[in-house]
């Protein structure tokens, strides 16, 4: 058995069935009132009439410049660009005015200081930046999907000591190539109601649906075929392993498709139940890939922990990536590394986000990847979190999307450097890899408690009843021994050199990250 | 038997406080279990424990993404709560492993728990994240009757456990168990010294909560 959830179909029941289904990834369980469905663009671009001060809040930013996007710069090749003129200010709104071209490199495109940009604004993921207020300002030609852009808060390095704010166009996803992208489709207003999912047009397919609110909780219940035949049941009680899994998450919910053993022919189609706390709007993403990704580009946020020097990542980021290429090359031989970015995140947002305690933290600190202007996984390095070592955005995590609440991976790197000498080899490189595993869409082989949704026939479970020696109701590693415990997705840390199956390289390999 | 508890409640706490910073609960000889294991003298005694449960409580807060559950604590019983205590009274430890020590005693149940994570939310010199979650930990058992440490950590040198200070302050106040327009009125007040630019961040988000 592998979910410990009553078959039921009322409703408090599913909720607390999307409690236990997303176990130790990240929940959002508050219930707030119906304030009624939110406008598109609510979490995208703040209302201007109503300031709150919180400085990272994306409803919260009020700024007052000269000019808000291009067009109310009225002279003939002007754009509304950074000021660059002003002392840079932590946490303040960036100044914007007219002006001519600061830099040569043109919105969307990559950077490393804000004077190589047209606008003066390089976000601190390392994408050149243009200012908007809303989605219209930004490109929004539907045949080029790949460039299709959204409005949205955006952090930029304004000093060593300040990191500054600005609204500004990202693209809507940031996919490989090979990816094929639908447009986002408006989803609106739905409570526990069966949306379509399209028919496959490949091996494997991503969709995410994009709150526009954040404040319900939500999740995927069931996934049929349009035959009628179920092949997701989060109350599915039967002995046998799921052969998809999904997971649902803050500001979004991720279906992927196969997640398991279980193989679908093109063509096939899907309805998906989605079960909300409340009527909410969503924007729908697909994303399918025909072939297998071998290259994995990572982008570093130094968040309170030392930072790189004269280009280089400090040792202990070097060592985490020489473990990470080894677990790699053990996974498969088309597996490895591509290219890192790293980026410091400077100011107050470095001392808040340092150290992260709760769901909304670890959300608002992945919302600091807006910008980030290429295909790749956002690897955010703290000093600690309260209850983790490391953490995704979700089980998948939102693949192909910067900037929103499950946009990355964060690892307490001072927590897990000081567990390093009682540790065997490899911890910094499995720690990570986990994450990037769950991030893909990967589960803990088996949970500490005993149970399990991960769906793949060559991990071992560790059952509780036979492996729980002590009768504590936990698993350690040393109860799994050659029952899950070697395999990088058990939920504890500190076995020597734990590996993938092939089952999960799989996964890995067709997600939607990987070039 | 009870005298002998109390004398454990005692030896635990001792071992952490320096300086005692909340009275004893009375309810201490109820909470804490009879215990049959020696108390081990240097220095500052303390509950023995064996090692094999030391290394399991280490490994429990070893998990990469998963926190063991209350019940899990709990069911280790007077000798669980040694063995964390003697985590986090072990300087050579790592302060990764220390920092959960702190967070995971809030699921005991005893009253000496509450001693210690009084202790280490306040005690100079202390990792600064261990007391944060010191705190945390005792803001969640303890409710209002955590007051009188939190307003003291909101004068604490080291600035996230004046950050913690101030969120718990803002969680009391969401569950409606302190008076909000005081604790809105201290806030301000708080935030007028406040030399931390995102600590004033966080006093300005709590306010903003209604």
């Amino acid at each position: 058995m592998r979910l410990r959830v009553a078959p039921t179909s009322t409703a408090p029941l599913v909720l607390l069935a999307a409690v236990t289904l997303v176990g130790c990834y990240r929940t959002n369980v508050r219930t707030e009132p119906d304030a009624g469905p939110p406008t598109p663009d609510a979490w995208r671009a703040p209302p201007p009439d109503a300031p709150l001060p919180d400085a990272w809040s994306p409803d919260a930013f009020v700024p007052v410049s000269e000019c808000l996007r291009d067009r109310d710069c009225p002279s003939t090749g002007t754009f509304c660009i950074q000021d660059l003129s002003l002392a840079p200010r932590d946490l303040a709104a960036v100044p914007l005015r007219c002006g001519a071209p600061v830099g040569a490199t043109t919105t969307g495109l990559e950077c490393d200081s804000n004077e190589q940009c047209d606008h003066g604004m390089c976000a601190l993921g390392g994408g050149c930046l243009a200012p908007c207020v809303t989605d219209d300002d930004c490109f929004s030609d539907r045949t080029r999907l790949d460039l299709l852009e959204r409005c949205t808060r955006v952090p930029v390095v304004t000093s060593d000591s300040a990191l500054q704010f600005a609204n500004a166009c990202v693209r809507w996803s940031d996919t490989p190539a090979e990816i094929l992208a639908n447009e986002p489709i408006f989803v609106t207003r739905f409570t526990t109601e069966r949306l379509p999912v399209e028919p496959l047009r490949s091996g494997a397919r991503l969709v995410h649906y994009v709150a526009d609110a954040r404040d319900d909780e939500r999740f995927v219940s069931s996934i049929t075929t349009s035959e009628g035949e179920v092949v997701f049941d989060a109350f599915g009680l039967g002995s046998e392993r799921q052969p998809l899994v999904v997971a649902p998450f803050l500001d979004f919910i991720p279906v992927l498709i196969p997640n398991g053993d279980r193989d679908f022919a093109v063509g096939t189609s899907f309805i998906a139940a989605l079960e909300t706390s409340r009527t909410t709007t969503y924007r729908r993403i697909v994303m399918d890939r025909t072939t297998f990704g071998t290259s994995l580009d990572l982008n570093f946020y130094y968040v309170g922990v030392r930072p790189p020097r004269a280009g280089e990542p400090p040792a202990i980021v070097q060592r985490m990536l020489r473990e990470l290429e080894i677990l790699f090359a053990a996974t498969s031989p088309d597996l490895r590394l591509g290219r890192m970015r790293h980026f410091v995140v400077p100011g107050a947002t470095a001392r808040r986000f340092e150290f992260v305690e709760g769901d909304d933290e670890v959300g608002q600190l992945f919302l600091l990847s807006a910008g980030a202007s290429r295909p790749s996984v956002n690897v955010f390095l703290i000093r600690s979190g309260a209850d983790f070592l490391g953490i995704s955005g979700g089980a998948p995590g939102l693949m192909g999307v910067h900037g929103a609440q499950g946009s990355g991976i964060a690892i307490g790197l001072e927590d897990l450097e000081s567990f390093l000498p009682m540790a065997p080899e490899n911890q910094l490189g499995t720690v990570i890899g986990h994450e990037l595993g769950h991030f893909t869409g990967l589960f803990h082989t088996t949970e500490l408690d005993g149970t399990s949704v991960e769906p793949f026939a060559d991990t071992p479970l560790c059952d509780l009843a036979t492996n729980d020696l002590d009768g504590d109701g936990m698993l350690l590693p040393d109860e799994c021994t050659g029952a899950g415990a070697e395999n990088v997705m058990f939920w504890g840390p500190f076995v020597p050199s734990p590996r993938f199956s092939a089952r999960q390289a799989r996964i890995l390999q067709q997600s939607m990250v990987l070039r | 038997m009870i005298a002998r508890a109390l004398a454990l409640t005692s030896v635990l706490a001792a071992s952490l406080v320096s300086a005692p910073l909340a009275a004893q609960d009375s309810t201490a000889a109820q909470d804490t279990p009879a215990l049959d294991t020696p108390a081990v003298g240097a220095g500052s005694a303390r509950l023995t424990v064996r090692p094999e449960l030391r290394a399991r409580v280490e490994r429990a807060l070893l998990a990469i993404d998963s926190a063991p559950s209350a019940a899990f604590w709990q069911g280790l019983g007077a000798e669980g709560l040694a063995a964390l205590v003697s985590v986090l009274d072990d300087a050579s430890r790592p302060v990764g492993l220390r920092r959960r020590a702190a967070l995971a005693l809030r699921h005991d149940r005893s009253a000496t728990s509450i001693t210690i994570l009084e202790s280490l939310a306040l005690r100079a010199g202390e990792d600064e994240l261990v007391s944060r979650n010191a705190l945390t930990a005792l803001t969640e058992r303890r409710g209002r009757e955590a007051l009188v440490v939190i307003e003291r950590a909101l004068g604490d040198r080291r600035a996230h456990v004046r950050e913690g200070a101030v969120l718990a302050i803002g969680t009391l106040r969401e569950r409606g168990l302190i008076d909000g327009a005081r604790a809105a009125a201290s806030l301000v007040r708080v935030r007028a010294r406040e030399p931390e630019l995102f600590v004033r961040e966080t006093i300005d988000r709590v306010l903003a909560i209604r």
